[in-house]
């Protein structure tokens, strides 16, 4: 048998290179590739337990199971169990991308529908409809919190240039966003910039009487 | 126009009533940002307007040059719009300076002085200028602007000074040096030789009385220019009233004040008497501030568990003026303090030894001296307070040096004094990153959020670990330098100077910020004093700074006396400089914000440093001619 569970590793290093909110393309032939190994696992446990009932059915003397062959079994079992993990945790985190992406975009890019599997648009289109119910006048809270990357807390913010930008059109005025000055806008105008990660908002309090805890 | 400061919330109204009425709502507001108080002024500034819902920009500038930059893009603006400047913008004609229209109408909130006095003029509503009553320069001492007398007196001038002319009258001026020009024009304008005066054209009677009121001007401008050349009121205080005027008080508010004002006094910009003066209206103004029912907890709480406070108070207290003395070690803070240092030279392994017998009558044991003072018994600081008022004396330090009554921030289970944070905004501020031509503007937005107490802790902490670092710099290479001889100027020189690129500091980026180079200056100043004798009159310092990137040096001045009432500080070398700058046609490529700072390159300090010492020298043989003449 080669490495063990190294199947599973390369399947977790490929989705870890296509960071952000990119998947990997669905590699089916992997996960195949590792089921067959836990399959393959089984099968060998399967054997020494049979063996052993075998011969505890025929009465032999000298029923302790030697060393070796409890230290196969636990071999066996750890193997599989780290196969299932890094599955599930593949599994997980593509689920993870695909919730974040519904949340910051709202569409599914064609890119990245092409790299899911069936499985996982379902997922998708179930998440998004459970989203939109949640998020609707009729059934839910009636406001879009997709809209805001963190909880508005003010109507409005103080955001700091993280580059160079130029000049911006906003609803008050032009503004030139440079790195490092500070502006302040309203939330909903700061969004698109937060998400494009021109400015970045500012930790600030309002004042030590009003404490944020 | 010149504002006082009680106008100050007509002022803001006025601001808020132009933004909520123009296309283009948003303030520009410009911060200097090689001091503590800009950072603290524009803190309140901003949690103002927050509070008040103005749109603002808010842009950290480090010279005149990026001022204009900044406000290229209004020279043409159509609208009505406000620009802000905080701690620049006073000593100079900033509207021509950026070629703003009238439409824009600058505020200059700033405590360089002196004030140009061009903007004491009644009828100018566009350029404000607010210069509070208790200010060492107040409104009544600027001379009023008067544009034909003084357009008369230019004139004179130049046909007298005729040889310096042909720099002024050169057609092929560049646009970047137009900056260095003006200043240096005015200079000229302002230097007077008493001598000099030519009789224009005209009939002998009216002659007579013209040159006369030119003369008597051009020695009204010339003795303000030349005398009132330093620090006023800090900018925070001014902002803290507002707050007060418009009732958003606050102890966040009060705290930037405080810090400011510390900052002022450690660097020995206001005498002491002003800032206990300053210091004791603030006083009174937190004591209202204070919560109640915190106040009742702390008295009914046991003495052995505190509780985390939850909010943040602010109390005053009275302090030790020993540079983080909470965040070092006893001997370590008492080592590197500037004042203890220069007084028993500690850079050197005598010095130390008279620290640790001082340690010693103060019956402190040296083992305690160096553990951290965090995790020092209660007992040994209530020693060091009652201890040492009694042994300093003898090691030479005055006690009244020594505290200082000062405020106190209290948060959780932290204790930040007003001078701990001080040091920590200064070093984020001065953290030298080569190689980031943005790095003073991160170091603005990080000494900004470190006044956030509450959230931002680590990052106080983190400016605490710089300032150590900073001080711990400057102790020994200024040390160093004096004992290797690098400090010019002998035992009865006018000045004292040395140049930091003679010598091993050369390597240390920290060397190349203005505020680094005039806690130096101080520092030096005291230590050359006293290592003559410890009686020893202290004389004015220049230092000369590291090049930076550009190759751009930076000179400081600090004065040399301290004087004591509410009278300003004097920096006795601003003329010289513009007038050494002008003899060897220097120009300084980038202009600071106040009169004793020079940015120049490299290659000139040499030549600059030595014909400063022939005009320092001509002035001291001026003054004395003049005494004789009076005395005769």
């Amino acid at each position: 048998m080669s490495e063990l569970g190294r199947r599973a590793r390369e399947l977790l290093k490929e989705l870890k290179s296509y960071n952000g909110l990119n998947l990997s393309p669905y590699n089916e032939e992997l996960v195949r590739l590792i089921f067959s190994e836990v399959d393959e696992h089984n099968a060998q446990t399967e054997a020494i337990v049979s063996e052993l009932r075998r011969r505890q059915e025929a009465g032999e003397e000298g029923q302790e199971v030697d060393e070796i062959t409890a230290t196969t079994m636990c071999l066996h079992y750890e193997c599989i169990k780290r196969n299932k993990r890094l599955l599930l945790i593949y599994m997980n985190e593509r689920m993870q991308r695909l919730r974040d992406m519904r949340w910051t975009q709202r569409a599914l890019p064609e890119a990245q529908k092409a790299r899911c599997c069936q499985n996982e648009i379902q997922f998708y289109n179930d998440y998004s409809r459970a989203l939109s119910t949640y998020t609707s006048r009729a059934e839910g809270v009636g406001m879009d919190l997709t809209l805001d990357t963190r909880p508005p807390k003010d109507t409005f913010v103080n955001v700091r240039g993280l580059k160079d930008a130029g000049e911006v059109i906003l609803s008050y005025g032009r503004a030139t966003i440079l790195y490092g000055s500070i502006i302040s806008l309203p939330s909903e105008e700061a969004e698109p910039l937060i998400r494009d990660g021109t400015v970045e908002p500012v930790e600030w309090d309002d004042g030590f009487g009003r404490n944020k805890q | 126009m010149i504002v006082p400061g009680g106008y100050l919330g007509q002022v803001y109204q006025a601001i808020k009533t132009d933004s909520k009425g123009s296309e283009d709502q948003s303030v520009l507001c410009l911060a200097a940002c090689v001091d503590a108080d800009s950072v603290c002024a524009s803190q309140l500034l901003l949690n103002l307007f927050n509070r008040e819902g103005i749109h603002f920009s808010l842009v950290p500038v480090a010279c005149y040059e990026e001022v204009r930059e900044h406000c290229a893009s209004l020279s043409d603006a159509q609208e009505v719009k406000t620009v802000l400047l905080l701690n620049c913008g006073a000593t100079e004609d900033v509207r021509s300076l950026c070629n703003l229209p009238s439409n824009v109408r600058i505020i200059i909130i700033d405590h360089h002085r002196p004030v140009w006095h061009g903007h004491n003029n009644e009828d100018d509503m566009d350029t404000l200028v607010l210069v509070d009553d208790d200010d060492p320069v107040p409104k009544p001492s600027i001379p009023v602007y008067d544009q034909q007398l003084d357009n008369e007196v230019a004139q004179s001038d130049e046909s007298a000074s005729e040889s310096d002319d042909s720099e002024n009258e050169d057609p092929d001026e560049e646009e970047g040096e137009e900056l260095g020009r003006d200043v240096a024009g005015r200079g000229r304008k302002r230097r007077r030789e008493q001598d000099d005066v030519s009789p224009p054209k005209r009939g002998p009677g009216t002659h007579a009385e013209t040159a006369a009121a030119r003369r008597k001007r051009a020695e009204e401008v010339d003795s303000y220019y030349s005398d009132r050349n330093g620090y006023g009121k800090p900018s925070s205080l001014l902002l803290y009233h507002l707050s007060h005027q418009l009732h958003h008080d606050d102890n966040f508010h009060a705290w930037c004040a405080i810090v400011a004002l510390t900052e002022q006094l450690l660097f020995q910009q206001i005498s002491k008497q002003q800032y206990n003066t300053w210091r004791d209206n603030l006083a009174l103004n937190v004591k209202t501030q204070q919560d109640p029912d915190q106040e009742e907890a702390a008295l009914e709480g046991g003495t052995l568990l505190s509780m985390p406070r939850h909010k943040v108070q602010v109390e005053p207290c009275e302090d030790l003026r020993l540079t983080l003395l909470r965040y070092w070690t006893i001997e370590d803070s008492l080592r590197y303090t500037g004042y203890v240092a220069a007084r028993l030279q500690t850079w050197r392994q005598k010095g130390l030894d008279n620290l640790r017998s001082l340690l010693t009558y103060m019956c402190i044991p040296l083992k305690h001296a160096s553990t951290p003072y965090k995790g020092l018994r209660e007992v040994y600081n209530g020693q060091l307070r009652s201890q040492l008022p009694r042994f300093a004396p003898q090691h030479m330090l005055a006690w009244d040096s020594l505290h200082f009554n000062s405020f106190r921030l209290l948060y959780k289970h932290e204790e930040l004094s007003a001078s701990d944070m001080v040091f920590a905004l200064l070093g984020l501020l001065t953290e030298a990153e080569p190689g980031n031509p943005d790095a003073q503007r991160t170091a603005f937005n990080n000494a900004q959020s470190a006044l956030h107490v509450q959230r931002n802790l680590h990052i106080v902490e983190r400016g605490v670990e710089l300032a150590k670092q900073m001080c711990q710099d400057v102790v020994h290479e200024c040390g160093l330098m004096i004992t290797a001889g690098k400090v010019k100027g002998g035992r009865a020189a006018d000045y004292r100077w040395v140049n930091v690129a003679d010598s091993n500091a050369l390597a240390n980026p920290r060397f190349r910020h203005p505020t680094v180079l005039k806690y130096m200056a101080l520092f030096l100043r005291d230590a050359t004093s006293c290592r003559y004798s410890s009686s020893d009159a202290r004389r004015p310092m220049v230092i000369a700074g590291a090049p930076d990137e550009r190759g751009l040096c930076c000179l400081v001045s600090v004065h040399a006396k301290h004087i004591s009432g509410n009278r300003l500080q004097n920096n006795p070398f601003a003329r010289p400089f513009i007038e050494t700058a002008s003899a060897l046609n220097i120009i300084p490529l980038k202009s600071a914000f106040e009169n004793a700072t020079y940015h120049i390159r490299k290659e000139d300090v040499t030549a600059f440093l030595g014909k400063l010492q022939d005009v320092v020298g001509d002035y001291r043989a001026a003054a004395q001619q003049a005494q004789a003449a009076q005395q005769a």
